[in-house]
């Protein structure tokens, strides 16, 4: 019998002890609605049988230890057919690439609790999983966006970013090099992963776009709420995007997509 | 507008009341209070028929007591309160009076200065709302007419509201065609041509149609009192034009002309409307002749800029509305100098003056390897070409003046579809709706085009007239392979020289603290120009207005490099960011205007929407917006941008115009601005993704702070891994930027 499991995370905050700000001050990246995010997408996955394997992890708690801990949980009691989901709503940001795989010299991250947890982790703890399970994964995050010369207003009557800006995630990680460092060397040390299930990643928006916070959801997790409710919608996953593209307000300037990751050598991929 | 004496004749010689009080509303209508006085001072001689009475000796009593005058402004207030109790008290009991004369009190109220003790403006809605009653009451369709056209003039309603008055008021508009009296028919269809546009588009050429069968069923009357004749045959004109019938109201208004007194004002009325209508039908000789004998008669009798006296048509016409459509047949028929000159008279300043300036002597400021591109929207679009050995040439698209005017009334399309100042530049399909432009006026611009192109040119200094203000022409095939700089007006081309302009700098970056690249671009400009500038650099919160108001007429060269934005429909509220106690600070026009850049030889505004300029379709081709208060208060030239750049693309296209200047510094100090701009263009069009990445690893190295100049490396890796084969190609990265003002700047 085929088993459904999820992971819902979500951080309103991040430790100011370790987060730097643009001019290098601690930083909470307060943000409003991630919390309910995860509570949201827990309801969700629950309402279709999907057995969460443990509660929300809410921003204290949603450190790299505890979502390693739990995806690798997750690898090791999910089997061939079986349906992983998680979902991910917070901060994210980019990072110098630190083991040298990156076209871009550009790593994702996610901004968990305590730091920064890298795509390659990420990778590695998808390649625990075993062939023919398939991991779905809803981040409401955004790691970089352009930035413009124009009205402030406009800018700031829009709900805030979760991205990290590319001078606060390079203070944060010059201050924290040590730690960084040691990321980096267990990366290299390690050997290379492949990934044998199939990762479905619906992304809040595209690359160079920012992923809009909300009330009481996050703009992407609101949308996704709203968009499951149209039976058209879950139809597929491929299909949920679409649907939900069309509910996020054209003034956030905001694109969900969608992409397939499967099986053969993979170093990283976006998180 | 009907001689005063002559409507007082009507009034004293006729019996029926309503009827002359209509008159003598119709009279306070075109003349004001004046006209009370003048009836009740032909009441006082005697010889008519009404009766001293009547009520409008207390409304001349208040009236003449209200305005200040002799009384001085306490016992004119004083009085003014007495009047207005005295028409409250009257007109409570009174339906008659408070019909007919609602509106005028109201609009008294109204005129009154704000801050006035009485001004009040719901009162004024209430006393009108009032009126409109008795006159429904009353089935007093003038002053129905008169209440609804007063309440929709100064209480706008919504859309829907509007229509539903106008309906209501419909009733009485078919009484008039049962034998209603004259002055009510020529109120009626006033009231038609004014308040049709409140109307869904199909219901108003109903109206207006409707009106002109009103004005109809008086032409064959007998005994047609003159003044309400001319009345009739401009109010009929209007609704000809309206309807897109030049031809029926050229003809109507040729009657008018002989009917008019020469050179009086109906007459003038006549003469313009004429004009402009044979200016439609294209019969452009004879346009010509009625539209430059009526500048003479504008001159004669001192009229500026527009001609207030005009009014009375209710289309305010303005000398540019005359003059380019007198450019536009004059080039028609072959005489292009003196068209050259008259459209020059369509350009101004915030001030409203224009200066005619003949082709010949704009040739005269032009370098040899340019031309000057004036250009003139009317029916058609008409582009003077003015070469530096007098020549001048007339270019015209026939028809396409209107396809610039569509775009402009549609303007939100127009702004959404070709000016991405509402969206992320890389988001929209530019070259898409570049493309969709293109097609629409593809032959206004094919004949510019190919003239530039065999012209043999490298710089062509453009005057946009109209709508064209807010179209990046520098972008449109055949005219991006050359350097291109606007310029406010015709007689700028041909301005003085400028004093040397001092090698120092003035650089503001990131008054916000929020771009990253903003900082960077700053730091490469300091050290591409160390050797040849003496700088002073603002950064961050140090870019407050006070820093630049102390520092400004010490720069040369001022660059801003921030937040800014930018408005087409209201230039004031247009604005570079600065700091100020924590915060950002608006800095207007207003308060650029009233720096001190007598010294600026150049200004460059590296922020979004930092050059938009502002242009109202029923005004005069006017710059106004930050780059026009920089040279208004002394800059010579100003770089700025038509819409929203990104932080990044700006710095790198800063590098490289930078670069461009510096080279062309080191070969001579008169700095062709112009062609840098362009040099500066061309190279990030073409540049590859590794290329880009040189660009920003070398801001990179540059950055001080090691924050600043891993995100410079960041970006050198973004752009760096882009598979497009040139990053910047696209217009919304490269086209923002352009020049305005003048072409060259001498440093010494």
């Amino acid at each position: 019998m085929t088993k459904r499991l999820g992971l819902t995370i979500g951080l309103n905050e991040v430790d100011p002890n370790h987060y730097r700000d643009a001019d290098g001050n601690p930083w909470r990246g307060t943000l409003a609605a991630c919390e309910n995010d995860a509570r949201s997408m827990a309801q969700l996955f629950s309402a279709h049988d999907v057995d969460l394997i443990v509660d929300p992890l809410l921003t204290a708690a949603a450190t790299c230890e505890e979502v390693l801990k739990q995806l690798g949980a997750l690898a090791a009691a999910a089997g061939p057919g079986d349906l992983v989901a998680i979902s991910y709503s917070g901060h994210g940001g980019q990072i110098e690439d630190l083991d040298g795989d990156e076209d871009d010299g550009l790593d994702e991250t996610w901004c968990l609790f305590d730091r920064q947890l890298i795509d390659d982790e990420l990778a590695r703890a998808y390649s625990k999983f075993q062939a023919g399970v398939q991991i779905v994964v809803f981040s409401d995050s955004c790691h970089s966006g352009t930035v413009a010369r124009a009205d402030a207003k406009s800018s700031s009557s829009l709900p805030k970013a979760k991205a990290m800006a590319d001078l606060a995630s390079v203070r944060t990680m010059l201050a924290n090099k040590s730690v960084y460092d040691a990321v980096a060397k267990s990366l290299v040390d390690d050997t290379p992963v492949s990934l044998a299930a199939t990762v479905v990643l619906l992304s809040g928006c595209r690359d160079e776009e920012l992923s809009r916070d909300g009330d009481p959801n996050g703009a992407f997790t609101g949308a996704i709420l709203t968009a499951w409710e149209q039976p058209a919608a879950r139809k597929s996953f491929r299909a949920l995007v679409e649907a939900a593209g069309k509910l996020i307000p054209p003034a956030y300037e905001q694109h969900p997509t969608y992409s397939v990751y499967t099986f053969g050598e993979v170093s990283s991929f976006g998180s | 507008m009907t001689d005063l004496e002559e409507y007082i004749d009507a009034y004293a010689s006729t019996a029926d009341v309503e009827t002359r009080l209509g008159i003598l509303a119709f009279a306070m209508y075109e003349h004001g209070s004046p006209a009370i006085d003048a009836a009740s001072a032909r009441i006082r001689a005697g010889g008519t028929s009404a009766e001293p009475s009547e009520p409008l000796e207390m409304l001349q009593q208040w009236l003449a007591g209200a305005s200040i005058g002799d009384n001085g402004p306490e016992e004119a207030e004083r009085r003014a309160q007495v009047g207005l109790e005295s028409w409250v008290a009257y007109s409570a009991g009174n339906a008659e009076f408070r019909a007919v004369f609602a509106p005028h009190v109201a609009e008294w109220l109204l005129r009154l200065p704000v801050g006035h003790p009485l001004r009040d403006l719901g009162a004024a809605e209430q006393m009108l709302q009032d009126g409109l009653a008795a006159a429904a009451e009353r089935t007093d369709r003038l002053s129905l007419l008169n209440g609804a056209s007063m309440l929709l003039q100064f209480f706008p309603p919504p859309y829907e509201a509007g229509s539903e008055l106008i309906e209501a008021s419909l009733p009485a508009l078919e009484d008039a065609g049962r034998g209603a009296s004259r002055t009510f028919s020529i109120v009626a269809a006033e009231y038609l041509h004014r308040e049709a546009w409140r109307l869904p588009p199909a219901q108003g050429p109903l109206l207006r149609r409707q009106g002109l069968l009103l004005l109809a069923s008086l032409l064959d009357d007998e005994g047609y009192e003159p003044h309400l004749q001319l009345q009739h045959i401009t109010l009929a004109a209007q609704l000809h034009f309206d309807l897109n019938q030049p031809g029926p109201a050229v003809e109507l208004l040729r009657q008018g002309v002989a009917l008019a007194p020469e050179g009086s004002e109906s007459w003038g009325i006549c003469m313009v409307e004429m004009g402009l209508g044979l200016n439609d039908l294209r019969l452009d000789a004879e346009a010509a002749t009625v539209l430059s004998r009526v500048l003479i008669w504008a001159r004669e009798r001192g009229l500026g800029n527009p001609f207030p006296d005009l009014e009375g048509v209710h289309r305010t016409r303005e000398l540019s509305d005359v003059v380019a459509a007198l450019a536009e047949s004059l080039a028609a028929t072959g005489d292009v100098d003196w068209g050259f000159e008259m459209l020059s008279l369509a350009f101004v300043d915030d001030e409203g003056r224009s200066e005619a300036v003949s082709a010949s002597t704009v040739s005269q400021g032009l370098s040899g390897d340019e031309i000057a591109l004036v250009t003139c929207l009317n029916r058609d679009s008409t582009t003077f070409a003015v070469h530096p050995d007098g020549r001048v040439e007339a270019l015209i698209a026939e028809g396409f003046g209107a396809t610039w005017w569509v775009l402009a009334v549609g303007q939100t399309n127009f702004l959404a579809t070709f000016v991405p100042a509402t969206e992320r530049p890389h988001e929209l399909d530019l070259p898409k709706a570049l493309q969709a432009l293109r097609e629409a006026t593809q032959p206004a611009l094919q004949i510019v085009a190919d003239y530039v192109r065999t012209a043999s040119v490298s710089v062509v200094r453009v005057v946009p007239h109209r709508t064209l203000t807010m179209v990046p022409l520098w972008l449109l095939e055949g005219l991006d392979t050359v350097s291109v700089a606007l310029a406010p007006s015709p007689s700028s081309l041909v301005s003085s020289p400028r004093p040397p302009t001092q090698m120092s700098l003035l650089a503001m970056a990131d008054p916000g603290s929020d771009l990253t690249f903003a900082r960077l671009e700053v730091e490469a400009l300091t050290d591409r120009t160390k050797d040849l500038v003496a700088a002073t650099v603002l950064q961050r919160d140090q870019c407050t207005p006070a820093a630049l108001v102390e520092h400004l007429p010490l720069a040369g060269w001022f660059h801003f490099a921030g937040h800014a934005v930018g408005d087409f429909t209201d230039p004031d509220r247009a604005c570079l960011y600065l700091h100020e106690d924590g915060a950002r600070e608006a800095f207007h026009p207003t308060q650029v205007m009233r720096l001190d850049c007598s010294g600026v030889g150049l200004a460059v505004l590296s922020a979004c929407s930092s050059g938009v300029h502002e242009f109202r379709i029923d005004q005069v081709t006017r710059l106004a917006g930050i780059p026009a208060a920089f040279m208004r208060s002394g800059a010579g030239s100003v770089i700025s941008t038509l819409w929203k750049v990104d932080d990044a693309g700006a710095a790198i296209l800063i590098d490289a115009l930078t670069a461009a200047i510096v080279r062309a510094i080191d070969v001579n100090p008169l700095v062709d601005l112009a062609t840098a701009l362009h040099e500066a263009v061309r190279e990030i069009r073409q540049m590859t993704p590794a290329d880009i990445a040189g660009r920003f690893e070398t801001l990179a190295r540059l950055a001080e702070d090691p924050a600043l100049a891993a995100v410079g490396r960041r970006a050198a890796g973004r752009f760096g891994s882009s598979d497009v084969a040139a990053p910047f190609g696209s217009p919304d990265w490269y086209g923002a930027f352009f020049l305005s003002g003048s072409r060259f700047v001498l440093f010494t």
